[in-house]
């Protein structure tokens, strides 16, 4: 199990556990065993990420942001990108090991961003999240959401026929970023099916979904909350 | 064996790949590929997605515009313009404004764009709707540019450049949106008319078959 390095000082992390781009940060933070204290941003009742102080922070008022001493950094990917090249000597090589590592790594980042995010977005929003802000979530939206998910997985599939995670045989940024919503989809959502029936994507969530990593993050951010196992 | 680069360069996504390419002063070849041929079995063993740009060096593909950029400066970290700070804070800054041009400067541009380039009749309601979002994001890069001369901070980098291609295809579509949402703003438009005066830029729209979409199909 990860723990915090002693001699590593600790980042600030203003946020929350259960939103999908601070549990993005909190997963890298944990391979890379800093340690941090959460700031929590209350974003539905007291709704702080609009307030002035938190602008000052981050001007789209989007949580999460990261202090690391009088430094602040905002956007979870540029985060995560900091952390691991700040922390590149300790913890899980988020990178990889060499310059093409890093290249691969930087493509399939790059892939979650541009065409995983977009399709698994809009249906954890519309089958999960849209009644928690007090909106109506839209079946059609979601269905067109996985659909063009689907087509993304077909490509996963074969991707990870060739090698055990994306951006080669080693975990790494790339697929720490796919973490957040995929949990949503499929234990929230139950839509596992969708990754089940592709043989190698259901191999690859299985295998970065039970890190003890992630699953410690899950027992904090959903306290005794029932997760499935996967590949079950 | 230089590089090569798979697409077409009227494509904002080549163009990333060509622009950061020049500022390293280096050159490449492009091979030229276009919708039916992005599906060709020897397309998808480089990119599976089926999407340009592709770039090859060597035995190495990199496929994603922003992920062949970050390669390229990487690879000729030293020479030409420097792209990416070699300093964490800096890079961190970078990778910040990277990641707004992609998760909320790119959406909704793209989505204007794309009603232009594909439909006989544009959708106004979309147009406006990605337009109000691009305005509320404009307000902020105004604030930013007033504080320094570029995004990450008085230094030109890949956060920058992200945004050329994409501004020049909607100013090519649409002048109209582009002055209201450009021009009126003071910094941005001061920023805006800095970054596409780059010699590697004015070298990528100098041909004609760079700013022509004529050939897309519209429903």
């Amino acid at each position: 199990m990860a723990t915090a390095s002693s001699h590593v000082p600790k980042v600030k992390l203003y946020g929350v556990p259960y939103s999908v781009c601070t549990s993005r940060v909190i997963m890298c933070l944990l391979e890379k065993q800093v340690g941090y204290d959460l700031q929590v941003v209350d974003i539905v009742k007291t709704q702080d990420h609009k307030k002035p102080e938190f602008l000052k922070l981050q001007p789209f008022g989007i949580i999460p942001v990261l202090q690391d001493k009088d430094f602040s950094v905002f956007e979870s990917r540029a985060i995560i990108r900091y952390i691991a090249r700040k922390h590149e000597g300790h913890g899980t090589p988020l990178y990889g090991t060499s310059e093409k590592d890093k290249a691969m790594v930087d493509q399939w980042l790059e892939v979650e961003a541009q065409n995983y995010n977009p399709a698994i977005a809009p249906a954890v929003w519309h089958l999960i999240h849209a009644p928690l802000f007090g909106q109506q979530g839209d079946p059609t939206v979601a269905k067109a959401s996985i659909e063009k998910l689907e087509k993304v997985l077909d490509v996963y599939e074969g991707v990870l026929s060739q090698s055990k995670y994306l951006a080669g045989d080693f975990f790494s940024l790339a697929d720490l970023s796919h973490l957040p919503f995929t949990q949503y989809l499929i234990n929230d959502a139950k839509r596992g099916d969708i990754f089940d029936k592709r043989p190698h994507v259901k191999e690859w969530w299985k295998s970065i979904s039970t890190r003890p990593t992630w699953i410690k993050h899950l027992s904090v951010a959903f306290p005794g909350k029932n997760f499935d196992s996967p590949g079950s | 064996m230089g590089l090569t680069v798979h697409g077409d360069i009227c494509s904002p996504f080549v163009k990333i790949a060509a622009m950061t390419i020049y500022e390293k002063n280096e050159d490449f070849e492009l091979v030229f590929a276009r919708l039916s041929l992005l599906k060709t079995e020897e397309f998808l063993a480089k990119n599976p997605f089926g999407r340009m740009p592709v770039l090859e060096d060597g035995d190495l593909v990199v496929f994603e515009s922003r992920a062949v950029a970050r390669y390229v400066e990487a690879k000729f970290e030293g020479q030409g313009t420097p792209l990416m700070p070699a300093n964490l804070k800096e890079q961190a800054l970078v990778n910040i404004w990277a990641e707004v041009e992609s998760q909320s400067f790119c959406p909704p541009v793209w989505a204007i764009c794309s009603q232009f380039l594909s439909k006989k009749v544009p959708d106004v309601s979309v147009i406006e709707a990605s337009r109000e979002k691009l305005e509320k994001v404009l307000d902020i890069y105004e604030i930013q540019l007033s504080k320094r001369k570029y995004l990450a901070g008085d230094f030109f980098s890949l956060a920058d450049l992200f945004h050329i291609p994409l501004l020049h295809i909607l100013q090519c579509l649409s002048e109209d949106i582009f002055r209201s949402v450009i021009n009126s703003r003071t910094y941005v438009h001061k920023w805006h008319q800095d970054i596409t005066n780059r010699p590697s830029w004015k070298r990528i729209i100098s041909v004609p078959e760079a700013s022509d979409w004529s050939f897309l199909p519209k429903v």
